[in-house]
């Protein structure tokens, strides 16, 4: 039993899941990540055009999900690894998102950090493999 | 626009009922409800019910929940809505009865909630707990509701320097509150020590820190104030309500540190009551994890920003402080059965302003006005009322 | 065939399994590695090619690649191109002629091969991705040895770069030395040693000498030797039957770092030797798959590959260790799933 994103709705993201396409306000300038209908920062823009973000961002903040704790999709996942660090990263372009993060330090996430975008499986329902992006510690 | 009384409230208490589904803990408060209202009830002048439920829709396939309930209450002809907003359910079930008395169309409506959480297994109640989040990207983060508030309280620790002790002191300051109250869920004291040590759930958020999942129902009976006194002569006036919402996901609102939902929620409150924070004699707050209780106590105004920890420490919001908080246990030590939540507040607060909390030992003493708050999910949704007392 | 790669980078997965940690769950390590990279739980061939893929990327054009050739043995559907997944991720061209390959890890250099066909001496690039992670049952030999890793190349038409002077392929009947039956995940084989040394030897020798005497080239040519690497020995003693000196080997030996790594068995290598190689060096890399085939490559260095700020060292220093409990759980994904 998993989050029931049906297939055709994940398949609408995929610009998003895989490449992080946000769309730039044409009235503001700003980026809106995930995209929104009207501008997110100037509140009137509803005409954008796609731009690829960087995947570069700051850790705004994080927490350790338990293994316990975790949404039935991603139990398996917290069983291996005994737990996992998901942190709100603000992205050089100005959104924030929030996705998990991988490879981290031995001492955890910290406020701060530098962080980049990396393709990792999200979950798998269906038969069908969800990929997505997570975020890995800068060097 | 109409004033808007409360004249009756029945509550089950919250926790663990094996024996009793959605229909029996309806029923229970129902009957409740009547026994409440002094001068008595016709069950026909019930002219519509809101009623708010989370997880029947799809953890128990009953979509046209409040239909199946009034029917068994023997009131099957009575338009009736089911409300889904997450844990603000109850809420905005509340909410929408309010305004219907105030746009005078109804006198006389029912406005409950009722969940029943304690049958799903751990994994279906976690899947359906997940469901009022952001669930494209927050739930596809492997994040949960516990994963959400602790991305807060780590940035608001961040900023203002809150402490893992303070945290603490909110779930053994209602835990505290719950001993006394028959209807509450964990009617356990808990220490400094066990609060701060429990096993991690969302770091920096423990299991004590976390409310708990919870079966209960609540409901509260809501008419035109020109009527009230055909049913008591100690109405609670619904003096200001406000609702608001915000962007869903955490990841789009700009400050992680504040509920804006609560913040303009109660300035409708505020502003349609003519009263301000100073002036709350006790409120029920939306404490599903103890952050959200800090959050509040600066969203609602009671303390400036980054004064939260401080407010709680000095003792201000505890039983016997100035504005004590959450005096029922809240949800984190009554119990949170998401889409009675909101309603059962609003049955404490009936009872405080009546002077008859069931334990005398826990009644807040010449309370006169009072405040409840309802946030559904991380904040997406916020609901916040201003009672008056009648007498 | 003429052809050059002009850019390479690598990429290995984070954690790592010691030796150490099969002595202590088995009382021994039946393979010769002194660690070895794991994939993490949410970490494909597919993800990993990505990750080896974007490296390049940021060097090269993603606009000009006109053709995709991926290499794996263990892409994550037994139907459904992978190739899409890569591509999409990588934003390349809808219009990229793609191909996957993968019934054996010789896959690798088949990539590089069917790349430098398909360009065809035109216009634009080609990316190559090789990406394995390869898995046995935990309870046998053969997963002792089983790693993960992945590379990237970007190839081009016309000369420069590391100019691709030519190749000899070897197919013939092999039985049951390293396959995976229809609907099975997990290696196997035979589990006779000799037998196995014996494939590997016969198979990456004869075609090796076939390359040389093809080029009308002797061992001592070339500055740098990339054998393929499922077992440290067999290479290193194949290399020295060959006539090649370990100065020759050396750079490209890396199995003892990151264990068998499928199609990367011999990329990986031949990546480290790309890094360091120096314009006039020759570079002969081999490919192997299952007894049954083999290939070998020879490169000229005309000028440096572009590479990524990240090498191979870097990737090798990133690491976080992990116990063999650990280990099995990732092994055993499928039955938490």
């Amino acid at each position: 039993m998993g989050a029931h994103i049906s297939v055709p709705m994940y398949q609408r993201a995929v610009p998003q899941r895989y490449r992080l396409v946000g769309l730039r306000c044409r009235n503001c300038g700003r980026v809106n990540f995930p995209p929104k209908g009207v501008c997110r920062y100037c509140g009137v823009g509803a005409d954008f055009e796609e731009c690829r973000l960087s995947g570069r961002g700051t850790v705004h903040s994080w927490t350790l999900i338990a293994g316990a704790g975790a949404p039935p999709e991603f139990a398996a996942e917290a069983a291996c690894k005994g737990s996992y660090p998901v942190v709100l990263v603000e992205l050089d372009e100005g959104p924030r998102i929030i996705a998990q993060m991988v490879d981290p330090p031995e001492e955890g996430p910290r406020i701060g950090m530098r962080v980049e975008a990396v393709f990792r499986r999200i979950y798998e329902e269906e038969g069908v493999i969800r990929y997505g992006f997570k975020f890995r510690p800068m060097t | 626009m109409k004033q808007v009384a409360i004249v009756g409230a029945g509550q089950t208490a919250f926790g663990d009922f094996p024996e009793k589904g959605v229909k029996e803990l309806f029923a229970e408060a129902y009957f409740e409800m009547l026994k409440s209202v002094d001068k008595g009830l016709d069950p026909a002048m019930i002219e519509a019910a809101y009623l708010g439920c989370l997880s029947a829709g799809g953890g128990f396939q009953l979509g046209q929940l409040a239909p199946l309930l009034l029917g068994y209450v023997g009131l099957p002809h009575v338009p009736a809505v089911r409300l889904e907003n997450a844990c603000a359910s109850g809420g905005f079930a509340l909410y929408a009865a309010v305004c219907a008395v105030a746009s005078g169309h109804f006198k006389v409506v029912l406005a409950g909630g009722v969940e029943k959480m304690r049958d799903l297994s751990g994994q279906k109640g976690r899947y359906w707990l997940g469901v009022s989040g952001d669930t494209e990207y927050e739930r596809l983060a492997g994040c949960t509701f516990a994963g959400i508030y602790a991305l807060m309280a780590n940035r608001y620790m961040f900023e203002y320097g809150l402490t893992r002790r303070q945290l603490s002191l909110v779930a053994v300051k209602n835990h505290r509150h719950a001993v006394a109250n028959p209807k509450a869920q964990f009617r356990r004291a808990v220490t400094l020590e066990e609060a701060m040590e429990g096993p991690t759930v969302a770091h920096p958020l423990n299991i004590w820190d976390c409310s708990p999942t919870s079966d209960g129902a609540a409901l509260v009976l809501i008419c035109s104030a020109e009527l009230a006194r055909e049913f008591t002569d100690r109405p609670v006036y619904v003096v200001g309500f406000g609702a608001a919402g915000d962007y869903l996901a955490l990841h789009d609102r700009s400050d992680i540190t504040k509920l804006r939902a609560t913040r303009q929620a109660a300035r409708a409150a505020y502003q349609q009551a003519g009263l301000g924070p100073g002036d709350i004699d006790l409120a029920e707050v939306h404490d599903c994890f103890t952050i959200a209780e800090l959050l509040a106590y600066e969203d609602l105004g009671f303390c400036e920003e980054g004064k939260a920890a401080w407010l709680l420490e000095e003792g201000h919001t505890s039983f016997g402080g100035r504005l004590p908080v959450n005096v029922s246990g809240g949800l984190k030590a009554k119990g949170h059965p998401l889409g009675a939540t909101g309603c059962g507040q609003a049955c404490e607060i009936f009872a405080q302003l009546r002077g008859q909390a069931v334990e005398p030992s826990r009644q807040v003493p010449g309370a006169e006005i009072a405040l409840s708050h309802n946030v559904g999910g991380s904040g997406g949704t916020a609901t916040v009322f201003i009672y008056r007392g009648g007498s | 065939m003429a052809g050059r790669i002009i850019a390479c980078a690598t990429y290995i997965p984070f954690l790592r399994l010691t030796r150490a940690e099969y002595r202590k769950a088995w009382g021994r390590c039946a393979a010769d590695i002194g660690e070895k990279a794991v994939a993490d739980f949410d970490e494909d061939a597919v993800t990993m090619a990505v990750e080896a893929g974007r490296q390049v990327l940021a060097l090269v054009d993603a606009a000009g690649v006109r053709v995709l050739a991926l290499a794996s043995t263990t892409l994550p559907y037994a139907e459904k191109m992978a190739a899409g997944t890569v591509a999409a991720a990588l934003g390349l061209p809808e219009k990229v002629t793609s191909v996957e390959l993968g019934t054996s890890a010789r896959a690798g250099t088949e990539a590089l091969l069917s790349a430098l066909a398909l360009l065809g001496g035109e216009e634009g690039t080609a990316l190559v991705l090789a990406a394995d992670c390869p898995a046995a049952s935990p309870g046998e030999d053969l997963d002792h040895a089983l790693g993960a890793a992945a590379c990237a190349f970007v190839l081009a038409a016309g000369s420069g770069g590391v100019e691709f002077e030519g190749a000899a392929s070897r197919v013939t009947e092999r039985l049951g030395e390293r396959f995976v039956p229809r609907g099975a995940v997990r290696i196997r084989d035979v589990a006779v040693r000799t037998y196995t040394g014996e494939a590997y030897a016969a198979t990456v020798g004869a075609v090796v000498r076939d390359l040389l005497e093809r080029l009308g080239r002797r061992p001592g040519d070339y500055r740098y030797v990339v054998l393929p690497q499922f077992d440290g020995r067999q290479t290193a003693s194949l290399g020295r039957r060959l006539g090649f000196t370990s100065e020759q080997m050396e750079a490209g030996l890396i199995f003892a770092r990151v264990g068998d790594t499928g199609v990367c068995a011999s990329l990986l290598g031949f990546c480290a030797v790309l890094e360091q190689a120096s314009p006039g060096d020759r570079i002969l890399v081999a490919g192997y798959g299952s007894g049954c085939g083999g290939q070998a490559l020879s490169f000229v260095v005309r000028e440096p590959v572009l590479r990524p700020p990240h090498g191979l060292h870097y990737w090798l220093e990133r690491k976080r260790y992990i116990d063999y409990l650990h280990y099995l759980k990732l092994r055993l994904k499928e039955q938490l799933l």
